[in-house]
């Protein structure tokens, strides 16, 4: 059920990458055998951020839409041939320009998808780095699973049923002229190919001036290879065609029905769309928007510390702690005393957790040892819960030894100790106050790492500096 | 080590232009609720004038629709009066002695409205499949434009239906072969139903051809044409071999005398000899009834145009129409009618894609006010980060 990924960049590290269901060699300081046993080489172990939230997401997104996309046109052309058959009594008459057929995947909805597959990012590359969390869509099998796969064949089926059958009651019986066979089914052709390139307006997200040239040279080639088809040229390849489409496209009918068509059809998708993002949004339309709004405007401060609050992941905690702390210790106010003693209580590790605490700038009314204690029972929890996602149990991360996995330990031992102190209230309270229990977890984590090894990744510049033993 | 990784390093890294960085520059259009309203009261706006227009445009043109053959066709209708029955089968036709025409029907038409214009006359069709693979299928475009097959294994698309006894079909194919042989004239003296400009003019110029062989010409004698007369005439112009004046034939077409000559008659069952009462010898397959019957319909109830009446027709007008039958359409369980209806400039009548564009114009100004009214209610703050959870799916 879980997928695991194993980098290294040793020769050690080459059965591990084999086994592993994506393997990330580094080239460099130890040689090419474990590039050249992996599924994807990369110069620093820093650039494994970049490949997953950044190259990863976007590239998962991009299939998974295009695979999904490429059923649903085929289908859609298919089925309307497929509803057809209701009206020819079973023959298995067709009655799409046999060129259009011919056409349809090489040159009327080729170059659009091709383009959204490989181009297409629905947030900036520098919000898919900060904002982890747009990476769960990839671990929870979002963008292709079974219900979605059957939700687009069934799109497909049902747009082709209404591509055939409305006009039926559109254009019935009036006009001579669209009644016969190849107009009727140039009608439904032309309406398949257009909604087939509309589909794609809604799945992507990023529109470059050459996608937008791409969208008009496919509707212009379907016109331009049809006009072509029908006149005498290839008279000798499809006799009854000759002069169809030019027919078709001349008749108001034809105009207003189509127009109808894709109001009904794509006004259903932006309609759902709409709402959807309206009111039942998913993080990435969240993080779209901020985007768009000016991310600066938003507090990343918040979006970072909500998200800590809320996804107490490896991702959020591990790695982006490991590589955003520049950031984080920009923003933070220092918890001296409290780094103080839980450094004390740590290097210690049989003391009771009781503290003195110097004047902590805190929120709200709460003073005294008692929100010492909470706080740094928080942090424990904090670590402990990120050092547990570490260790593997819940994820299957796998990491060798360390000094932050010690540190676990300890901390666990200690918490146990600290188990009778009741008033979990106090910590599960406002926002405020989260935000404020968050940073301290932070520091008070920080800090322990900093004081148990000489890191020297972990910079924490002059303010903390000063308060450090 | 260091100098010379960065020397490596410079060598190999990727370049740092927009494209390859993918930093385009592009539009990335988010659809806030501002567009969904506005796209949706846009076209809703748009929508129910325009349907309001198009079902005025269809209830402006007047349409009379009379059945007179399948199931149903005696009822009483307050347009249409049939008498005596149109109704045929094929009995009928075995019955009749060889050379005899069925007996014709009259159906009449009180025009209770004025009709303007060019008033365009159709037979329209029931549950008759044209559109039916091997009907389509059956049919040798090359023969149509006028090549000479001698030989039934040249002609297989038109299987199943190639040949006639022992001669071939020219044209052959079911399509060609199941021409509709009804004959609808129009009484009225002081009004006048062409039956010219009915097929596309492009299937005219490039698809129908007679055979290369086919010879005609007006009859240059005095009093009218006979056979032994324009076989003479065509001797003399060395286009028809001598063996086969034999089958030079005259006919009077569109008022005038003429000397027509088709190749091979003992092996070649040719158009004008399958529909004698239809097809003149003289056009063959240029006939324009022919080219809008070979235009194959798309579905079981279809309309053909028939005619057209280059005037207008004061209400209060009795149209009767002469009508020949020959088609039988009750062994399939058939129906016939025949339309006579104006147009207007978007088209014949057709009430359901005003309606449809009025109610799908309604609908969308509906929702507008649905999704406004949710989120005037209840709106989300654009940005909201509260939504950045990690949800388990």
């Amino acid at each position: 059920d879980c997928l695991s990924l194993a980098i290294g960049d040793g020769a050690n590290d080459v059965a591990m990458i084999k086994a592993a269901h994506i393997g990330i060699g580094i080239s460099g300081q130890e040689g090419m055998q474990a590039v050249n046993a992996s599924d994807y080489a990369i110069a620093q172990f820093a650039y494994l951020k970049k490949l997953l939230l950044a190259h990863g997401r976007f590239n998962y997104r991009r299939v998974a839409k295009l695979t999904l996309y490429i059923f649903y046109k085929n289908l859609l052309s298919s089925s309307c041939l497929f509803w057809y058959a209701f009206s020819n009594a079973f023959s298995g008459q067709k009655f799409f320009p046999e060129g259009g057929i011919q056409l349809y995947n090489i040159l009327y909805t080729n170059l659009p998808a091709l383009l959204l597959g490989i181009f297409d990012q629905d947030v900036k590359t520098s919000s898919a780095l900060s904002t982890p969390t747009l990476y769960t869509p990839g671990i929870s099998n979002t963008y292709f699973n079974n219900k979605l796969f059957w939700q687009w064949l069934c799109e497909a089926i049902v747009e082709a049923a209404m591509i055939t059958y409305l006009p039926f009651f559109f254009i019935r019986g009036t006009e001579a002229n669209l009644t016969s066979l190849w107009e009727y089914g140039t009608m439904c052709f032309i309406t398949v190919v257009f909604t087939a390139n509309l589909k794609i307006f809604f799945q992507q997200y990023m529109w470059v001036w050459f996608e937008a040239v791409a969208f008009v040279f496919t509707v212009g080639s379907l016109f331009a290879t049809l006009l072509v088809y029908e006149s005498e040229l290839f008279l000798w390849f499809d006799w009854e065609y000759h002069k169809v489409f030019s027919a078709t496209i001349r008749e108001q009918q034809f105009w207003v029905t189509f127009f109808g068509f894709m109001v009904i059809i794509i006004g259903r998708e932006v309609y759902a769309k709409g709402y959807t993002r309206a009111f039942h949004p998913t993080p990435y339309q969240i993080v779209q928007e901020i985007d768009m709004l000016g991310g600066s405007k938003i507090e990343e401060k918040t979006v970072q510390s909500k998200l800590r609050k809320r996804a107490p992941s490896l991702v959020s905690f591990g790695i982006d702690s490991f590589f955003k702390q520049q950031e984080i210790k920009r923003r933070e106010s220092v918890r001296l005393s409290l780094r103080h003693t839980i450094a004390g209580v740590v290097s210690d590790g049989a003391t009771s957790p009781s503290m003195e605490l110097s004047p902590v700038r805190l929120s709200g009314s709460l003073r005294g040892s008692m929100e010492g204690l909470h706080r740094f029972r928080g942090a424990a929890k904090g670590i402990i819960a990120a050092n547990r996602l570490r260790a593997g149990t819940e994820n299957g991360f796998s990491y060798s030894y360390d000094p932050e996995t010690v540190m676990a330990e300890k901390m666990r031992i200690l918490t146990g100790r600290a188990r009778k102190i009741t008033a979990d209230a106090f910590w599960a309270s406002s926002d405020d106050e989260g935000t404020e229990g968050s940073r301290s977890r932070f520091s008070s984590f920080r800090s322990l790492r900093s004081n148990n090894s000489n890191d020297s990744l972990v910079d924490l510049g002059g303010e903390e500096k000063k308060g450090e033993e | 080590r260091c100098c010379l990784k960065s020397v490596e390093e410079a060598s190999r890294r990727p370049e740092d232009t927009d494209f390859k960085q993918q930093r385009l520059k592009a539009w990335q259009p988010i659809l806030t609720p501002a567009w969904v309203i506005g796209t949706f009261l846009l076209v809703g706006i748009i929508f129910v004038p325009v349907g309001v227009v198009l079902k005025g445009l269809s209830d402006e043109v007047v349409e009379y629709k009379c059945q007179y053959d399948g199931s149903g066709a005696d009822e009483d209708s307050s347009d249409c009066t049939i008498s005596p029955s149109c109704k045929i089968t094929t009995d009928d036709l075995t019955a009749l002695s060889p050379g005899a025409s069925p007996d014709p029907c009259n159906i009449t038409i009180n025009v209770d409205k004025k009709m303007e214009g060019d008033v365009y006359v159709y037979y329209e069709l029931h549950n008759f499949y044209q559109n039916h693979r091997r009907y389509v299928k059956s049919r040798e475009d090359a023969q149509l434009r006028g090549e000479t097959f001698t030989s039934k294994n040249d002609l297989k698309d038109c299987l199943p239906l190639v040949e006639k006894g022992d001669t071939i079909l020219s044209p052959c194919g079911l399509i060609a072969n199941s021409l509709f042989n009804d004959v609808i004239t129009l009484q009225n003296t002081e009004i006048d139903m062409a039956e010219d400009d009915i097929a596309w003019e492009s299937d005219k110029d490039a698809k129908f051809d007679q055979p290369d062989d086919f010879v005609k010409e007006r009859y240059t004698g005095t009093g009218t044409a006979t056979d032994a007369a324009c076989q003479t005439q065509l001797s003399s112009n060395g286009d028809v071999p001598s063996d086969q004046l034999s089958n030079v034939g005259s006919t009077t077409f569109e008022g005038e005398q003429w000397c027509y000559f088709y190749n091979n008659e003992d092996d070649i069952t040719y158009l004008y000899e399958v529909f004698p009462e239809v097809i003149n010898p003289v056009e063959g397959v240029n006939n324009e009834h022919f080219i809008v019957w070979m235009r194959t319909a798309g579905l079981p109830q279809f309309r053909k145009l028939y005619g057209r009446i280059e005037q207008d027709i004061s209400e209060g007008t009795q149209l009767t129409f002469q009508i020949t039958p020959r088609f039988i359409v009750d062994e399939f369980d058939g129906k016939k009618f025949l339309v006579v209806s104006t147009t207007t400039w978007f088209g014949g009548r057709n009430p359901f894609l005003g309606i449809a564009y009025i109610v799908v114009g309604a609908i969308c100004l509906a929702l507008a006010l649905l999704f406004f009214a949710k989120h005037a209610i209840s709106p989300r703050k654009l940005g909201d980060t509260r939504y950045l959870v990690w949800k388990d799916q």
